[in-house]
């Protein structure tokens, strides 16, 4: 008859069975606590982005290297700028409220920096030999996604043509847009409910299981022959298995 | 206990516990045959390890082999031997100690084949002090000439000094430790015990192993 030894099929059964409840008790908890965090903290964003197409316009050099680089400078200069709530997104905020107040009246305000997602980036495509930069904003509102853009536009027409000051990046480009954002070009993006739910039951599991583990690991109770060696002089003369109850019997 | 308690005698002697419970009872009979012990005794650290349970079980097999077998339940605060029988005579050894019941009326004949049993008797208050009596040594020294093997069941290490008191006409124990119920420091403890009293201790058993197979 052989000895049993290491950890068998069976252990890890009998251990599954012994923890089941606790680790149930983790999933389902973390489960309702990431559902009722996503429910309460989440919600739908609406988003769209407009592209610029910048070419350097300068005198001394117009090729397409000279470009790229002082796209990718309008680029930065211009997140920096949206960035540090200089003036720049004053005269937007402005710009967009005028749009939105044509569009919605009173009711609907533009919001400040901090109460909006936005996102630059900047790269260079060969077929139109300009830099495209991008700009990208994100609302709770669907209302102010399009009014906002379309102020962004504004704005940044009038810096390459109407100021012409020294610290003014934009005046040697020649910018051009795709043309304004309507209503239908805002996307919705879905809420992350379902994807904090699914995090959260798999932390739960994760913490259920682990937790049982150290418990085990922890308790020092006897699993094989040779836990029983190491703390038992007496020499071991057989093993017995459970017997069925009277139930498995029939 | 939820199901009735199920003992190596509802079992098809074909199956594979057999086999198991045999080799102990070899080691029994080898001990028994060259140290001439009669009476047995099962120590665990702890309870709910099937001391009681393998120890009867190891009881039935030597009834089987046409040996004039008894088992004594000497825990008297854990009366879990009476699950294994139906319609038998409550009546046991507290009662005979205090003379409430004569031997005849508490030993019940061939509970299983050539197995006769003697329950732990009516709750008494101090069931350690009716183990020190010289009427229990005078019982058990009687009974010794009358079956060939004799099994007492006694509470674990842990709970009193029992299994030790009883050590002056027991001659050789049983250890039971059980896979993912026991623990280290509990083993540690028992031999400890173990040692200090010199109770002689022949093996160890080790009880709720994972061979579970269908039986025919």
């Amino acid at each position: 008859m052989e000895q049993e030894k290491g950890i068998s099929f069976f252990d890890i059964l009998v251990f599954i069975k012994k923890h089941l409840i606790f680790i149930i008790a983790t999933f389902v908890i973390f489960c309702v606590s990431g559902l009722s965090y996503s429910i309460i903290t989440d919600k739908d964003s609406y988003y769209s982005n407009i592209n610029f197409y910048v070419t350097y316009n300068g005198e001394s050099d117009s090729s397409s290297i000279n470009s790229i680089n002082y796209g990718r400078l309008a680029a930065k200069t211009f997140a920096e700028a949206i960035n540090s709530d200089s003036n720049l997104w004053k005269r937007i905020e402005v710009k967009a409220n005028s749009n939105i107040y044509a569009a919605y009246g009173d009711s609907v305000k533009a919001p400040t920096y901090t109460q909006i997602g936005s996102s630059i980036s900047a790269k260079y495509d060969e077929s139109l030999e300009s830099m495209i930069f991008s700009v990208k904003y994100t609302s709770s509102d669907k209302r102010i996604v399009a009014p906002l853009l379309n102020a962004t536009i504004d704005v940044v027409k009038e810096l390459t043509t109407v100021d012409n000051s020294e610290e003014n990046v934009f005046k040697y480009y020649k910018v051009g847009t795709f043309g304004y954002v309507n209503e239908e070009d805002v996307y919705n993006n879905p809420s992350k409910v379902k994807n904090i739910t699914i995090i959260s039951a798999l932390s739960g599991l994760f913490i259920g299981i682990s937790g049982s583990i150290i418990y085990e690991c922890s308790s020092h109770k006897i699993r094989n022959i040779d836990d029983i060696e190491r703390v038992c002089d007496i020499r071991i003369i057989g093993q017995v298995p459970d017997l069925p109850t009277e139930s498995e019997e029939k | 206990m939820n199901e009735k308690a199920i003992d190596i005698s509802k079992i098809s002697p074909d199956s594979e516990y057999y086999a198991y419970y045999n080799r102990i009872q070899d080691e029994l009979k080898y001990a028994s045959l060259n140290n001439h012990y009669k009476v047995f005794s099962s120590l665990s650290p702890k309870s709910a390890l099937r001391k009681t349970k393998s120890l009867l079980n190891i009881a039935i097999l030597f009834g089987q082999d046409e040996y004039r077998t008894l088992f004594i339940d000497l825990d008297m605060r854990n009366k879990t031997l009476e699950d294994y029988f139906d319609n038998v005579n409550k009546l046991g050894i507290s009662d005979y100690l205090t003379n409430r019941a004569s031997k005849e009326e508490i030993i019940n004949k061939s509970l299983r084949k050539n197995l006769d049993v003697i329950f732990s008797g009516s709750d008494t208050i101090f069931p350690s002090s009716f183990l020190e009596s010289n009427k229990l040594d005078e019982f058990i020294n009687e009974l010794k000439e009358q079956y060939d093997y004799i099994f007492v069941n006694v509470a674990p290490l842990y709970k009193n000094t029992d299994a030790v008191n009883i050590s002056r006409f027991v001659d050789a124990y049983l250890f039971n430790v059980a896979l993912r119920k026991t623990k280290t420091l509990d083993i540690k403890l028992a031999m400890d015990i173990i040692h200090k009293n010199n109770l002689n201790v022949i093996g160890t058993i080790i009880t709720n192993s994972s061979i579970k197979k269908k039986l025919k």
